[in-house]
């Protein structure tokens, strides 16, 4: 039926085409399993699944494709299964992580007519973006946050890329206003859950002496320090379940160290001071209402509650990480939170509120994501040019499209869908000039990456001083005072499929340059040697220094353009979080991140 | 019906229940409206199974589909009716020829063009109701009713702060004269404590001749700041600076979105929630001729955040909560002769919210959708869609080449109406008012009003 359904629709031409094409759907979320129901009921000859998550309960009231009894399971797996005998379509799921290069090296990506990206990260984004980049893969990109949506289809060369827009990145924080002056509820919220319950109940994540605390203050540095190395006893009785320090911990956090605190005078010349919160006596009495700020001694009572379970459980874990929809671990960051919130003078929040901020959680409906799956499905065929009474459609014809809040509807915007702009000349991705180098795992052991170098000069025409870059790792690997691993092999200097190199011409007073290269090292070639791909790098006119400046500005005016193509719905204000829409944005990793170098404290 | 409601569980399973990421939309109340309401689907089709689908995840618990014998639409087996609580049933045109059969359902949704459907239901008294039709490229939805929709918490995306500094209550006059008065203070002033005072500046100097502007009290913003020091901006008085604006409210301003509320405070209305409604009209209008509210409508208590010392943040926030507390209090001694044992949190949320009511006029029956002509001379193409798409017969007498339809156009256009079915049954956010036509060609969705 389903197949029968398509050929009327397309036509026989079109239809063979659609049932030969093979597809890839990164995340089975809550528009994954929508956009592979519809993708099924297309037809599509063969459809990939990838995603690495399990399915959580909060998942259920939109990824349909999901039952209670699945909870735990494989989402990749689980979402082909529940759709499998009712499908033309091959089926083939990955429970994996897209960026591992390992499971799928860039020729892998090769194989798909075309990517959907049903993904709740940025970083995830990122990555396939430049897959497809390297490819020139068309891509369909989606994303909903409650009631807004989007979905943006990406042709490589021809239109805006995801990363031509600038992208809101996680919030961060100065150390020092999480550690010793917070004025923000959100402050208080950072300290409990990326400072204090790691510290408690996962030791691991260690903080250094030397990272920058963003104070010159010498005393608060030294407490700050002094702080960190007394948290080690109170880690002990977490580790020993003692539960009779639970009162100590209290003592500790929320008395001394606030005193410790009020004697560094110069924090509080223009800060209003802390007070300690005195003469705690747990009680027992809880709030089981979530939705309400409770009253501080509710609070304290509910802290001593989630800190006892939570060390009964670490004689057995060994180990706890925070997790939003764990409910211990959630009512302890609320609970610290709220109480150093106190201390501080500040409001305080729900449990409800606070998970929200703690979680990072993005509201998310199965109506949204039924309206941009279907999107988005629609779109695919526009872009493969499969829609029979269609005339070709050129890339810069393709609609992007935005589901409006839902109470802007009386303005008549719906949906508004703008055309694709053309890529941004200054994105910092797609702007790159990149290639494929083709090496037998044989070569990466006797190629010296001199060899490499020399090669790439002749071949590119990169005559002068030039420098190289491993862009995964951020590592500089030549130049022309660096020349300390032009002998070791790839191997030794850990060059492996997957890796990005970048060559840049470095020469001083010219006036014309050899654009930045990007090439991805990949396994194949048919000879014993590497194989360089068949790409010409433009020369482009080189700025001189007192330019720079000026250009800057101009950058910025471009991103600003690029980002308001077509946006309607979002007023000035709005603008920075148009962008952050997410299917149900959850952090790649749910480990909390302390960034050690910049001294900030980053919120997943 | 009695039924076993997540909300009665202690609050643990509250925490991590499986509609967290949507209450965060619509709250616990919102829910409760959700899970509570009863919906029928007439006609059998892939659109009307996708629309049940997107319908039962949000937890809506209640759910009819009324086939029609001659639909030949199979259904796939993934589709788990048995699981979702589905009551199934034929169409059945003499039961379904009385309005009595209808009216336990707060939502009806008709996807059928079925001609003896279409027929019977025009000559029925309906509750609420969604129509609406897919073909191959295109689809439409229409919100029928006989009655007006209203809406408390329409959750505009960007609300101007209710200060009232022009006409503050006592309270507030009070709390803001009693700020401690030294240039060097200034520095840990909220921002509304800032503009309170510099329009207060203002006027004096002025004699109220000329009409305060945003210059004059940037001009006293400004001599603040070079109180509290020549050099540098005290980042509380550069957002007061920024916010001026709010200043120069008219808080006894009623906005166009209420005033067309209070016209229906006396309509004819059966729907108990309209009931509900227009008895908080009623008691607004009360309230609005006190001369407590000085012709002001009920604080709303919420206000932004500011940069301050967090003392007299707090401070300032409890006094806008007490004062909001003030005016709900009196008017609910206002609505409880209208309405004995009228529940506090809708009064609270009432008052909340009265800055933004809204009512949606849906199309008023079945027969005025049908006899819509559009403008015949000009008719843009949106309105043509809609009329061929109404015209259109139903699957089983369409030959075969006409019934295909894209599956995305099926899977969008059930998304747009189980979008609109939970604003309808939440009466948070604004529905469609109170026509939709997707053009799945030009991905164009276009709203207008028959």
């Amino acid at each position: 039926m389903i197949g029968s359904n398509t050929e009327k629709l397309l036509g026989t031409e079109n239809h063979r085409k659609l049932r030969d094409s093979r597809v890839l759907l990164v995340g089975a979320g809550g528009i994954g399993c929508e956009l592979l129901k519809n993708l099924v009921l297309m037809g599509f000859g063969e459809i990939h699944v990838v995603d690495l998550d399990t399915i959580d309960l909060s998942n259920l009231n939109r990824q349909f494709l999901f039952r209670q009894r699945d909870i735990k399971q494989s989402k990749a797996t689980t979402a082909v299964k529940a759709i499998e005998h009712v499908s033309n379509s091959k089926l083939v799921a990955h429970q994996a992580n897209i960026m591992d290069v390992d499971n799928f090296p860039l020729r892998w990506f090769d194989q798909f007519a075309i990517i959907f990206n049903a993904l709740d990260n940025l970083e995830a984004r990122r990555y396939v973006n430049q897959m497809t980049q390297f490819l020139h893969k068309p891509l369909l990109e989606s994303g909903t946050a409650g009631f807004d949506g989007y979905i943006q289809p990406i042709i490589p060369g021809f239109t805006e890329c995801f990363d031509c827009t600038t992208k809101e990145t996680p919030k961060t924080f100065p150390v020092c206003t999480i550690r010793s002056t917070p004025s923000q509820l959100i402050h208080c919220i950072v300290w409990a859950k990326n400072f204090l319950f790691p510290q408690l109940f996962a030791p691991s994540g260690s903080t250094t002496t030397e990272e920058d605390l963003g104070t010159n203050n010498a005393e608060e540095i030294k407490r700050i320090q002094q702080e960190t190395n007394e948290f080690h006893e109170l880690q002990e009785y977490a580790k020993a379940g003692d539960e009779t320090k639970i009162s100590d911990i209290i003592e500790k956090i929320f008395v001394h160290d606030i005193e410790k605190l009020l004697k560094i005078e110069e924090l509080w010349k223009i800060r209003e001071k802390p007070t300690p919160f005195y003469n705690v006596v747990v009680g027992e009495s809880l709030n089981p209402n979530l939705n309400v700020v409770w009253s501080i001694q509710e609070e304290a009572n509910a802290f001593a509650h989630a800190t006892r379970k939570l060390m009964r459980r670490m004689v057995v874990e060994k180990q706890i990480e925070f997790d939003k929809d764990d409910t211990d671990t959630m009512e302890f960051v609320s609970t610290a939170a709220n109480i150093r919130a106190h201390v501080f003078n500040l409001p305080r929040k729900s449990l409800f509120d606070i998970k929200q901020i703690a979680g990072n959680i993005i509201p998310a409906i199965a109506t949204t994501n039924a309206v941009i799956a279907g999107l988005s499905a629609l779109a695919s065929l526009r872009v493969l040019n499969l829609i029979k009474s269609k005339s070709e459609i050129k890339p810069l014809e393709l609609n992007m499209a935005f589901t409006a809040k839902a109470s802007n509807i009386s303005s008549n915007r719906y949906l508004s869908n703008p055309q694709l702009a053309p890529p941004n000349p200054r994105c910092p991705v797609c702007s790159i000039i990149r290639g494929v180098v083709h090496i037998p795992s044989s070569a990466l052991k006797t190629t010296k990456l001199s060899d490499l170098i020399e090669s790439m000069r002749d071949k590119f025409l990169y005559p002068g001083d030039i420098s190289l870059l491993d862009k995964s790792t951020q590592r500089l690997l030549a130049d022309y005072d660096f020349e300390d691993l032009l002998e070791k092999t790839l191997a030794e200097i850990n060059i492996k499929y997957g890796t990005i190199l970048s060559i840049s011409d470095e020469r001083c007073d010219e006036e014309e340059l050899r654009s930045t290269l990007d090439l991805y090292i990949d396994n194949g070639g048919d000879s014993s040697n590497f194989e360089l791909p068949d790409v010409e790098v433009p020369l482009y006119k080189a700025l001189k220094a007192e330019n720079d400046e000026e250009e800057e500005e101009v950058e910025e005016n471009v991103v600003q353009q690029a980002s308001t193509t077509g946006e309607i719905i979002v007023d000035q204000e709005e603008k920075s979080k148009k962008r952050q829409l997410d299917d149900a944005w959850e952090p790649a990793t749910k480990m909390p991140k302390i960034d050690d170098d910049s001294g900030v404290i980053l919120l997943d | 019906m009695s039924r076993l409601s997540i909300y009665n569980f202690p609050s643990k399973h509250l925490a991590m229940n499986r509609f967290d990421r949507q209450l965060r939309l619509w709250g616990t109340h919102g829910q409760q409206r959700v899970e509570a309401g009863r919906v029928c689907v007439v006609g059998s089709s892939a659109l009307s199974t996708e629309i049940l689908k997107n319908l039962m995840l949000p937890g809506v618990r209640d759910l009819t589909l009324i086939g029609l014998k001659s639909e030949s639409y199979i259904q796939d087996q993934f589709w788990d009716f048995a699981s979702w609580n589905i009551v199934q049933m034929d169409w059945d045109a003499n039961r379904m020829k009385c309005s009595k059969f209808w009216e336990c359902y707060a939502l009806v949704i008709i996807t059928t063009g079925n001609a003896e459907v279409r027929d019977i239901l025009r000559r029925v008294r309906m509750p609420p109701t969604l129509l609406c039709r897919v073909s191959k490229f295109h689809g439409f939805l229409t919100f029928v009713s006989s009655e007006p929709h209203f809406v408390i918490e329409a959750h505009r995306q960007h609300q101007t702060a209710d200060l009232r500094l022009d006409r503050p209550r006592d309270q507030l006059s009070s709390f803001y004269c009693n700020l401690p008065r030294d240039p060097l203070s200034f520095s840990e002033w909220p921002f509304a404590a800032v503009l309170y005072q510099a329009r207060k500046l203002a006027l004096q100097e002025k004699a109220s001749l000329k009409p305060l502007n945003r210059e004059v009290l940037r001009h006293h913003i400004s001599l603040m700041q070079d109180e509290l020091s020549k050099n540098g901006q005290s980042p509380n008085l550069s957002e007061a600076y920024r916010f001026a604006y709010l200043a120069l409210q008219n808080s006894q301003h009623i906005p166009e979105n209420v005033r067309e509320c209070l016209l229906l405070k006396d309509k004819p209305c059966t729907l108990p929630y309209n009931q509900n409604f227009q008895n908080l009209l009623r008691a607004l209008c009360k309230y609005m001729s006190l001369p407590h509210s000085d012709g002001q409508l009920p604080v709303s208590g919420a206000i932004p955040d500011m940069e301050s010392s967090s003392k007299i943040y707090n401070a300032l926030r409890r006094t806008y909560m007490e004062v909001a507390a003030t005016d709900a209090s009196i008017f609910g001694s206002l609505i409880l002769p209208i309405a004995p044992q009228f529940p506090l949190d809708q009064i609270n949320l009432f008052c909340k919210n009265s800055r933004h009511i809204r009512v949606v006029s849906p199309v008023k029956n079945i027969s005025t959708l049908y006899d819509f002509q559009g403008p015949k001379s000009n008719d843009t193409p949106p309105v043509l869609v809609f009329r061929s798409l109404l015209d259109m017969p139903n699957d089983e007498t369409l030959d075969k080449e006409h019934r295909w339809k894209y599956y995305p156009v099926i899977s969008a256009m059930a998304g747009f109406v189980a979008q609109e079915t939970t604003k309808i049954l939440t009466h948070q956010f604004v529905p469609i008012d109170n026509t939709m036509v997707y053009n799945g060609m030009s991905n164009e969705v276009s709203v207008f009003r028959i």
